[in-house]
């Protein structure tokens, strides 16, 4: 394994311990409950409909995690994701046109989303 | 103005370029890389879009993006912390798609595209305003209900919007883990098919089986609202887990474990297939009549995309309905059409443009927005290669000799125009044949597409005879929208019967006739009709109407042009490829006619059937 994966191997591990550390089965729930007449959410909210896309260091994109996020995440969990994806993106100065996306490996039975 | 629109990283990416309010070129990637639902940045596309236009990168106004990767990855985080520690698939197999692809989508197309064009940076929508947009604005309307519905976006998987004008508003939305598009796919994988791109098999399987499933759906699965809203009980899925769609609670309610694929399709898939098509299709006319309440009496008009939309049965339900007096859907309703979307949204919403709409024509040029050869440069590749062919000078010639040889039970490779944007062929990418004929379903089946058996063919018809033949109203040029084959054209047709009598195999009940038209009627008598007018394709018109002219059929059967795992065809090799490979006995390119008897054998270094993945 080289120092790259190793990298993004220890990532990947915070990311774990994160998600294990902080459990929340509600984080899905929306309003409206099996009494309620709808489940529909209303939708207010049109300044995430189009937007300019940019970032190039970590704490401006840790800043659009701030503008963007809904949920309450905690800062150190948006460090963490802020760093995963600083070192993923040092690959792309690297790497040669023709390795640009990520080959696909996903499973057959695996829904990509 | 060009504003380049781009999908990809999920499903079928494409490109679109659109110059004002006219769509230029868009093309899905696949079908430049021969690799079906191909998902990588579409650089080919991309490269023709351009190559269309004449232009370069740097006369683009702007490129957009049909995702925004920051909300994807917040979905990514809340799914984390739901599966807590079982979160290893999802990290497994998310992880590397996420921080080397989606959230450095900018510098992935900047580094692609020499540039981001004259704005410099990349803009990216909401996935579900880029359905949106795609239904609406390419759309005949000024004003418009608009429903969109898939697996998932960032968050979104149903929305309900309105739009006007130059102007679209999501008013309401169901987000993830609760998904009509997910509910489904999770069938489509327990019945063996492919879980990202089989869903269409299974809505052809529905009508063999019977609805016996839907309570138990609505009990244990889902839970629907009168309003069309619903939410999912997630205890029966594991997609949340970055696992298969389904787990063992969800088998244990369907008596064992999933078929797999290649395997005898049982009645039990066919049941499943039926219930879950029927489920949803009651949330969508539940969810139309909901719209209607919401905009009112003097919206007449419904547009729709998102995955779902591709539904054709469910759409043919909905246009009898009669909630709304006009439907149009966008023909590439999945990912695909997002990238024209993004497109769109940026140009009337985001750039506030005049957007001009008659109330009858779309703009989207028939969805032929993909590249065409011309006759002399085809004629030249022929020469070049050494192959035989027939030329026409006169297309009305052309066209009564393409009649002449369907009429003889020949199986057609039609190669016409510009290519089909979506997933459907549309008479300039098509394999043609008599629908009149009972062998034809079973010889195109097994000789044509080496594929399953129970699939049904869809039927082309003369815009203007359509009506004769099919219990339908409206226009359908974009083969989205199911109609019944007319009652007096039917033949009778036992379909349980049937099935006991072949203990279950669907060969021989696929080739009883069930009505005149058999090799386009499903057992159902249902048919995924395509109207041909001479405005929106005079060429494929031509060769109908010739059909009908020596036959009295105005119906043809149009299947797309590929072989089973293959991306439909782009160019003049591809076809000719195609037509070798096959028991196809003719191959029109433009004014030429290629026979199979004349042609040299063709010689392989590899074998094609190794080449593409049966999907």
């Amino acid at each position: 394994m080289n120092s790259t994966d190793e990298m993004k191997g220890k990532e990947i591990e915070k990311l774990r311990v994160w998600a294990l550390d902080n459990v929340q089965l509600g984080v899905f729930l929306r309003e409206g409950s099996e009494e309620n007449s709808s489940y529909y959410e209303a939708r207010d909210d049109e300044s995430t409909y189009i937007g300019e896309y940019d970032f190039n260091t970590l704490p401006e994109l840790e800043k659009m995690f701030d503008e963007l996020f809904n949920l309450q995440f905690d800062r150190k969990v948006k460090k963490v994701v802020g760093v995963c994806a600083m070192r993923c993106g040092r690959d792309l100065k690297t790497s040669n046109k023709e390795n640009l996306t990520v080959k696909d490996s996903l499973p057959e039975h695996i829904y990509v989303f | 103005m060009y504003v380049l629109g781009i999908s990809a990283l999920y499903h079928d990416a494409a490109a679109a370029l659109i110059e004002d309010d006219d769509i230029i070129a868009a093309a899905q990637e696949e079908r430049f890389t021969r690799k079906k639902h191909d998902k990588s940045i579409p650089v080919n596309a991309i490269r023709y879009c351009l190559e269309e236009a004449k232009i370069k990168v740097d006369q683009i106004s702007a490129v957009v993006y049909y995702d925004n990767p920051i909300l994807m990855t917040e979905r990514f985080l809340a799914n984390l912390q739901y599966s807590g520690k079982d979160s290893d698939d999802l990290l497994d197999f998310s992880f590397k798609s996420i921080f080397n692809e989606k959230i450095w989508i900018h510098r992935l197309l900047e580094k692609e595209l020499g540039g981001l064009g004259i704005a410099g940076k990349l803009y990216v929508t909401e996935h579900h305003i880029s359905h949106a947009a795609s239904a609406f604005f390419p759309s005949p309307f000024k004003k418009a209900a608009i429903i969109t519905m898939d697996g998932v976006g960032e968050w979104a998987t149903t929305t309900l919007g309105y739009g006007e004008d130059n102007k679209i508003k999501i008013i309401k939305e169901i987000n993830y883990p609760h998904s009509l598009g997910l509910l489904y796919s999770a069938f489509t994988y327990y019945c063996g098919f492919k879980v990202n791109s089989g869903d269409y098999k299974l809505m052809g399987l529905a009508p063999y089986g019977e609805p016996v499933y839907v309570q138990l759906i609505k009990d244990k699965l889902i839970d629907i609202k009168e309003d069309g809203s619903y939410r999912l009980h997630l205890e029966y899925f594991d997609y949340i887990y970055g696992r298969a769609m389904t787990n063992e609670r969800f088998a244990e309610l369907f008596g064992g474990p999933r078929r797999q694929p290649e395997d005898i399709i049982t009645k039990r898939e066919m049941d499943m297939a039926a219930s879950v098509q029927k489920v949803l299709e009651e949330i969508m006319i539940l969810t139309v009549r909901h719209m209607k309440r919401l905009v009112g009496n003097e919206v007449e008009n419904l547009v729709l995309a998102g995955g779902v939309a591709l539904n054709c049965v469910a759409n043919g339900k909905i246009v009898k309905e009669k909630i709304f007096k006009n439907i149009w859907v966008q023909p590439a309703a999945g990912d695909a059409g997002g990238a024209l979307g993004a497109a769109l949204f940026y140009y009337y919403q985001y750039c506030e443009k005049k957007r001009k709409s008659d109330g009858i024509h779309d703009k989207q040029c028939g969805t032929y927005l993909g590249p065409q050869y011309e006759a002399d440069e085809i004629e030249a590749y022929l020469n070049k290669m050494g192959y035989t062919y027939v030329k026409y000078e006169h297309l009305e010639e052309l066209y009564e000799r393409v009649a002449e040889l369907i009429d003889e039970g020949k199986v057609i490779g039609l190669f016409e125009g510009r290519m089909e944007f979506g997933p459907r062929a549309l008479g300039n990418r098509s394999i043609i044949a008599d629908p009149r004929s009972p062998e034809m379903q079973s010889k195109l089946n097994l000789k044509i597409k080496y594929r399953e058996s129970f699939r049904p063919f869809a039927p082309s018809v003369l815009r203007d005879k359509a009506e004769q033949y099919f219990d339908m109203e409206c226009d359908s040029p974009y083969m989205l929208i199911c109609a019944d084959v007319k009652d007096e054209l039917r033949s009778r047709f036992e379909l349980q019967e049937s099935m006991i009598e072949t203990e279950g195999n669907l060969l021989p009940v696929v080739n009883k006739v069930r009505s005149v038209i058999p090799a386009v009627t499903h057992v159902d008598y249902s048919a995924r009709v395509q109207t041909v007018s001479a405005e929106s394709n005079s060429v494929y018109y031509g060769i109908i109407k010739a059909f009908e002219e020596k036959t009295g059929c105005g119906v043809v059967i149009n299947t797309s042009f590929n072989v089973r795992g293959e991306p439909i065809v782009c160019t003049p090799e591809d076809a000719y490829l195609c037509f070798m490979r096959t028991e196809m006995d003719v191959l029109v390119l433009e004014n030429m006619i290629l026979y199979k008897e004349e042609q040299q054998e063709l010689e392989e270094t590899t074998d094609w059937r190794k080449l593409y993945e049966l999907d």
